[in-house]
């Protein structure tokens, strides 16, 4: 989904088409349970829809570009985030396991699914070992798809330090021990299509 | 340039060379950089299209976005405001300019002018929690009573109009003027400046309550419940991001 479409989805999402309502959602869904696998771990699911009821409660009181609700969007899961983080550090420790859930269900190809969700999962696991504010910063930039101004805007902080926290966390994954294990199996690299929107 | 190949080839068999910002901007811009293949893998996967299972949860996200619709009707009230405000200020200047009206303003009433009750019955669904509460201490939810929620629905026109009444009220016990805009807001609903008092006296004494000291603070009409606690479980709601944001702009530091 480009800007422009985006910005038609949005608009008449915001006076009330669900039609419209949706595919904001598809369009956006993908990212951000990535962007929250790698900072709540296996509550993302549960952060992702706190984060769309949030949104589908206020969308309609919503005014701005597609950029902005994608900001909006984004600032709304990391507060939820950031609720559940709270939460959990009252809770017993849990064990945070990214593949067990993962188990391959009866898709037709099964085969090439378990090694892309592997893949996908492993690399969104690798991230998230870094420090947190390196970690959100390349979530942000490479998953969501968003700039320096809209990763400063949902972080809180200002650019220059949004591109030095994400310049540092790729330093430390090009140093990650897997990255390079995985880089030595020299695979060629698997689908480069992405499923951030275009035209950032 | 067989001395820079040379050397651009000894660089890449460096592991120790750094990314630096321009690589770093490609690298996140675009999800690859020639001098640093060892991110191609990790990078395409994290931006691989999505998975079945990624794409699950869309009916709770749409059934939360129509009901958020339907709790939502109550808006054209205040539509109807709006539309009747140019009318009503024209109204206004023409009352002022006949005269007399002041007088009526005086003894606070005008034949007329009183508004159906609806406003207060939708007012007054604001009160059953404090009757309840103050009812039985322990007889909480008897049968056959309703429990008075958080999500009752109060009309905003209703509670946004007892609140300018009670605000232009008090204001008018201090002899201090009201804000330009609320003033111009509850003149409209009024029908015009000088019929305020006629149209808020109803509004100011609480429904089925003889009378109440025009003072009443106007917290009692908000029985939801507000971002004002740092409560961990609190769902803050939409507003209280625009707080946690700012939270956390504080805590932050520029790292490392």
């Amino acid at each position: 989904m480009d800007d422009e479409e985006l910005a038609g989805a949005l608009a008449d999402a915001v006076r009330g088409d669900s039609a419209a309502f949706a595919s904001l959602w598809r369009a956006q869904q993908p990212a951000l349970l990535r962007y929250l696998r790698v900072i709540v771990g296996e509550s993302a699911e549960d952060v992702a829809s706190e984060t769309w009821l949030q949104t589908a409660r206020a969308l309609r009181g919503f005014t701005g570009t597609p950029t902005g609700f994608r900001v909006w969007l984004f600032t709304i899961a990391r507060n939820r985030a950031i609720d559940e983080r709270r939460k959990a550090r009252r809770r017993p420790e849990e064990p945070r396991d990214l593949t067990e859930r993962e188990l391959p269900g009866s898709h037709p190809d099964v085969a090439n699914e378990v090694i892309q969700r592997s893949e996908t999962d492993w690399a969104l696991s690798v991230i998230a070992t870094l420090p947190k504010d390196q970690a959100e910063a390349v979530t942000l930039r490479v998953v969501a798809g968003l700039d320096v101004a809209q990763t400063a805007q949902v972080l809180g902080k200002r650019p220059g330090a949004v591109r030095i926290a994400a310049m540092r966390g790729l330093r430390r994954l090009a140093e990650h021990d897997e990255v390079r294990a995985r880089r030595a199996e020299s695979m060629p690299p698997i689908d480069l299509q992405s499923p951030r929107t275009e035209g950032v | 340039m067989p001395l820079w190949d040379a050397l651009s080839n000894a660089m890449r068999m460096t592991r120790k060379r750094r990314i630096g910002p321009d690589q770093a901007e490609r690298l996140l811009a675009t999800g690859h950089d020639p001098a640093h293949p060892e991110l191609d893998r990790l990078l395409a996967a994290a931006t691989a299209p999505p998975r079945p299972h990624e794409l699950a949860g869309l009916d709770a996200a749409l059934a939360a976005f129509e009901e958020a619709g339907r709790t939502r009707r109550p808006a054209p009230a205040r539509q109807r405001w709006r539309v009747l405000r140019p009318l009503a200020a024209a109204a206004a200047t023409a009352a002022v300019l006949v005269g007399g009206v002041a007088v009526a303003a005086e003894i606070g009433y005008l034949p007329g002018t009183d508004r159906p009750a609806a406003h207060e019955q939708l007012g007054s669904r604001a009160a059953p929690p404090s009757t309840a509460e103050s009812g039985h201490g322990t007889a909480s939810a008897p049968a056959g009573t309703v429990e008075p929620t958080h999500s009752l629905p109060v009309t905003p026109g209703g509670t946004a109009i007892e609140r300018l009444c009670r605000g232009w009220d008090d204001r008018r016990h201090k002899g201090r003027p009201m804000k330009p805009d609320d003033l111009r807001e509850l003149a409209a609903a009024a029908g015009g400046e000088d019929r305020i008092a006629a149209f808020c006296a109803p509004r100011l004494r609480p429904p089925g309550n003889g009378q109440a000291p025009p003072n009443s603070p106007p917290s009692a009409t908000h029985p939801s419940p507000t971002l004002a606690d740092d409560g961990d479980d609190d769902d803050q709601g939409e507003d209280g991001d625009e707080q946690a944001a700012a939270r956390n702009k504080k805590k932050k530091k520029e790292d490392e």
